[in-house]
């Protein structure tokens, strides 16, 4: 085993080492995001949007003298303030002349200009065109993407027969996806997706080849129209507390990202099977007025039960995707979800205020769970809320808003400022106080959960300067669960602190140290029919340096301690230790290789870490028990239009003999991960 | 010397008179946060660290009073007064918790100087004085010393500790009176703006860190924000300036037991 071990070890080092490498650099402060969304949520989320809309500026970079607020706000380093201020400065002292002149906008520092700098560029050309419709259709950019993916060692689910001889997962362990897209700008897309994860039947069971298609047409900013989507769409209102849909970071080390609002109407474009609509919306407007109306008519997972022959309900929607099995068949599409809603904004020269609203109709009655922490949630055929939310720039500050009601009248509201007090110190209020009876659906606010429900709390958050190569970002939360919650049989509160300095003493190398503490109560089952509650204590510290030896070689190197204390139970510890390197040697290939090890003493110290894979992909695994990790990314571009991407990856675990649990189980102490992608892109 | 004159009866009366005082770590949240920084010295910076009286204006005084989680038989007031001199700052503070059941009170004499540039010492004597009606009285006498050192403009560090002799009450069953240590760090980028934090030991109690920051978000209103791990863990604060008048609100919020209001004034000679 040890021989075989080294023998892939070996491969993986001569691929990296032989062929390349650069990698698929994404901000540090973007993976640190994700790795505390993915913990939060225990699971990873299929959502690349985000990612695509980063590429996608690389390649074409935005002209800062064009640029709207919208636009600005996918640059998640960039708070409110910021993009305000720049176009102020735009505003009243015209166009940039060049990129330099952004060190004399009002809060924008080296720091934040480098960040900006692969997605941007400034233009003054007063014959730049203005594009017609027409134009939307010639000038923009193909890509079509494949990818396919496959756990090498088979899991349970694959081998184990029924009575007739069929396995549970009833389709091979390949998954694949491919998408189509077209796109001109931010202003005009247009796509197909298609994709089946491993295990689902492509042919039988219902199954008429894809598990899941989606297409989307999308166009932005033509004439009156701010906005329409035909096909498969997600809309976002105010901070999230009626509709959010799509990749939204909570409480991360960036501290100043606490505004919620994002673009009201946007492409679906990813393979996530929950979290959008199909349909149609439309956003209209005319000067400082806007509307935006939308309607959907989709099929959504849940477990449907009878309640008596005529009658059946179901507890909640699955979002998970997965069609692999009979019963996750039995559960595709099962509930009719029909949705529609608008918003009504009035824009003034310092912000904006927004009237908006969503209704839900199930074909099926949606019944609580029994359990008693379910008590308030969501009951019945229909949903509706309501919300105002608003947004206004008051000299350096920055307020921010949403309030709104269910169809029981119960109360959601969040409201936040963000303060620019000093070029060098920006800092972060928000609270939020959300009823227990608060019901809603796509939703996605800021708060412990991302559900805004049952909880109240005040974040405080401080992003800091002290010396030109310095940078302290910290964050302080309290907050309360005034009801029960899963796996928490009494009210009960907790406190979230975090301190991460980043230092860059220099262009070549750049190091932070974070430090995050955690405190919250948590049912302890030890037999006895009433759960004991104990207050729980998570604690991390992890050193990250990366290290540009060369114009062609990185090193990272990342070491984490995690521990976890809860009640009386001894504490447990987690470490990780990992080394990356990035190699690009030519415009050809680019790679990069990591090396890890971890040790922790039980699940709860845990280690989640970000790593890198094929583009517009990236995986969190999280680790635990006791072994080594290693895996090797690799791009070529085999043409101009055409590049290869492929990722292979291991976890060798030292002390058991199965991986996983249930139909995912693995025999054996290793779990192998292969992803190849072809991405094709022409005009 | 007509100042001097309202300072020392000022001073007779709060000795003599005034039901004082409370030596809490754990009052006045929002108060008390220029120790670590460069503003003019406020009246209750005091509270946190004596070296502060050092960095008073010509004069200052300032009342305060709180309401802890709304309860009126735990309200607490406090009062001090300073007078910068060539040969150091002098100052008075008086506290009193409690009500007519239970009172604590204290009252202090304070002396500080600027012994360099970047040195700032301070002491106070505290007489502390608790009764229980039927019960009797106790008495303590202890002291108090604290230094800020200004690294530059921008970083400063103090340091305090109270009764770190561990003084006890005379009679009433010799309560202890809990040593207190803080060590603090502020950063003040900006006229406007000041960053502290602070962490802090109280007797038997566990560590605590608070960080709170202060910010003139116009000439005339500052507001104070701070967060901390112990259970009052969260404080808001304003401050409306009008020429040499101060005028305070507060609350501070505990995580079980709810709101605490404030509210004082400061005046301040120049």
């Amino acid at each position: 085993m040890l021989k075989k071990s080294l023998k892939y070890f070996s491969c993986i080092l001569f691929i990296t080492l032989s062929f390349s490498a650069e990698a698929q650099q994404q901000d540090e402060q973007i993976q640190a995001a994700l790795e505390d969304l993915t913990a939060e949520n225990e699971q990873e989320t299929e959502d690349d949007e985000f990612w695509q809309q980063l590429e996608y500026y690389q390649k074409h970079p935005i002209n800062l003298n064009k640029a709207s607020y919208e636009d600005l706000t996918l640059f998640t380093f960039l708070n409110p303030l910021q993009i305000e201020s720049l176009l102020q400065y735009r505003k009243w002292l015209g166009n940039l002349i060049s990129i330099y002149e952004l060190q004399a906008v009002p809060g924008f520092d080296v720091g934040i200009i480098r960040r900006m700098l692969p997605y941007i560029y400034v233009s003054d050309d007063p014959f730049e065109k203005n594009y017609r419709l027409k134009d939307y259709f010639q000038g923009g950019d193909w890509e079509i993407l494949f990818r396919y993916k496959r756990d090498i060692e088979k899991k349970k689910g694959f081998n184990q027969k029924d009575s007739l001889g069929r396995t549970h997962y009833l389709g091979d362990p390949n998954g694949y996806f491919v998408r189509m897209r077209y796109r001109f700008a931010s202003n005009f897309s247009m796509g197909i997706t298609a994709e089946r994860d491993a295990g689902e039947p492509f042919t039988g069971y219902g199954q008429k080849g894809f598990d899941f298609y989606s297409m989307h047409f999308y166009l932005k900013d033509h004439k009156s129209i701010r906005a329409l989507a035909i096909g498969d769409f997600r809309i976002n209102f105010g901070q999230g507390l009626i509709n959010k849909q799509g990749l939204t970071f909570g409480k991360s080390s960036m501290v100043m990202n606490i505004d919620h609002s994002a673009p009201v109407v946007l492409p679906h474009t990813s393979a996530m099977e929950y979290g959008f609509y199909r349909g149609m919306a439309i956003s209209s407007g005319k000067k400082n007025i806007n509307a935006t109306f939308f309607i959907s008519d989709k099929n959504e997972d849940a477990s449907l039960k009878a309640l008596d022959t005529s009658l059946n309900f179901f507890n909640a929607f699955q979002a998970s995707g997965y069609h692999r099995s009979d019963g996750e068949l039995k559960n595709k599409g099962s509930v009719n979800l029909f949705s529609s809603g608008g918003s009504l904004q009035y824009h003034f020269n310092k912000g904006h205020i927004a009237l908006n609203a969503v209704y839900h109709h199930f074909s099926d009655s949606m019944k609580r769970s029994l359990p008693l922490y379910a008590l308030y949630n969501m009951e019945g055929k229909d949903m509706l809320n309501i919300s105002m939310d608003y947004g206004l720039f008051l000299r350096q500050l920055y307020f921010f808003g949403e309030t709104a009601i269910n169809r029981i009248g119960a109360i959601a509201t969040v409201n936040g400022i963000i303060m620019s007090v000093d070029p060098r110190v920006d800092i972060s209020l928000l609270y939020r106080n959300y009823s227990k009876v608060y019901t809603s659906l796509y939703t996605n606010a800021f708060g412990e959960s991302t559900r805004p429900q049952n909880e109240n709390g005040f974040y405080a958050g401080i992003s800091f300067r002290p010396k030109n190569r310095w940078q302290v970002d910290a964050y302080a939360d309290v907050f309360r669960f005034p009801w029960l919650r899963y796996r928490l049989d009494e009210p009960s509160e907790g406190k979230d602190y975090f301190i991460q300095t980043v230092f860059t003493p220099s262009k070549k190398l750049t190091a932070y140290l974070r430090f995050r503490d955690k405190q919250k109560s948590l049912n302890q089952l030890k037999g006895e029919p009433m759960a004991n509650i104990i207050p729980t204590h998570k604690q991390s510290i992890r050193f990250q340096s990366d290290w540009k030896y060369s114009p062609h070689i990185n090193f990272r190197n990342v070491a984490e301690l995690a521990s976890f204390h809860g009640g009386n139970n001894p504490i447990s510890y987690g470490y990780f230790l990992a080394q990356d390197l990035i190699w690009k040697t030519n415009r050809m290939f680019s790679g990069n290789f990591r090396m890890a090890w971890f040790k922790t003493d039980d699940y709860d110290s845990r280690i989640y870490s970000f790593e890198n894979d094929v583009r517009y992909a990236y995986s969190i695994p999280f680790f635990y028990g006791k072994g080594f990790r290693s895996y090797a990314n690799l791009r070529i571009n085999l043409a101009k239009k055409l590049s290869f991407w492929t990722k292979l990856s291991r976890t060798w675990y030292l002390n058991q003999q199965t991986i996983g649990s249930g139909w995912d189980e693995i025999q054996g102490n290793k779990r192998t991960n292969v992803t190849l992608e072809m991405i094709y892109g022409f005009r | 010397m007509k100042l001097l004159f309202a300072f020392a009866t000022a001073l007779l009366w709060i000795i003599f008179y005034i039901p004082v005082i409370a030596q809490s770590a754990k009052d006045f949240h929002a108060f008390g946060w220029n120790t670590y920084g460069q503003f003019s010295g406020e009246a209750f910076d005091v509270f946190r660290n004596e070296a502060s009286i050092a960095n008073t204006p010509h004069f200052t005084a300032g009342i305060i009073a709180e309401e802890k989680f709304i309860l009126q038989e735990t309200a607490s007031f406090a009062f001090t007064a300073a007078l910068s001199t060539s040969s150091g700052s002098f100052g008075i503070s008086g506290r009193s918790f409690g009500f007519e059941s239970f009172r604590q009170i204290q009252t202090a004499f304070i002396y500080g100087r600027r012994l360099t540039d970047w040195l700032d010492a301070g002491a106070a004597f505290n007489y502390l004085h608790s009764s229980v009606p039927g019960y009797g009285n106790a008495h303590a006498v202890t002291f108090g010393i604290g230094t800020i050192i200004h690294w530059n403009r921008q970083w400063h560090t103090g340091l305090q500790a109270f009764n770190p002799a561990n003084v006890k009450f005379s009679g009433l069953g010799d309560d202890v009176i809990p040593s207190v240590y803080r060590f603090g760090v502020g950063y003040q980028p900006s006229d406007i703006f000041l960053l502290s934090a602070e962490i802090s030991k109280t007797g038997e109690f566990p560590v605590e860190g608070t960080a709170a920051f202060h910010y003139h978000i116009v000439q005339s209103l500052s507001i104070t924000v701070g967060a901390g791990t112990g259970e009052n863990n969260l404080f808001l604060g304003f401050t409306i300036y009008l020429k040499q008048v101060r005028i305070l609100a507060a609350a501070s919020h505990h995580s079980r037991l709810g709101l605490t209001p404030a509210t004082g004034f400061i005046f301040q000679n120049k």
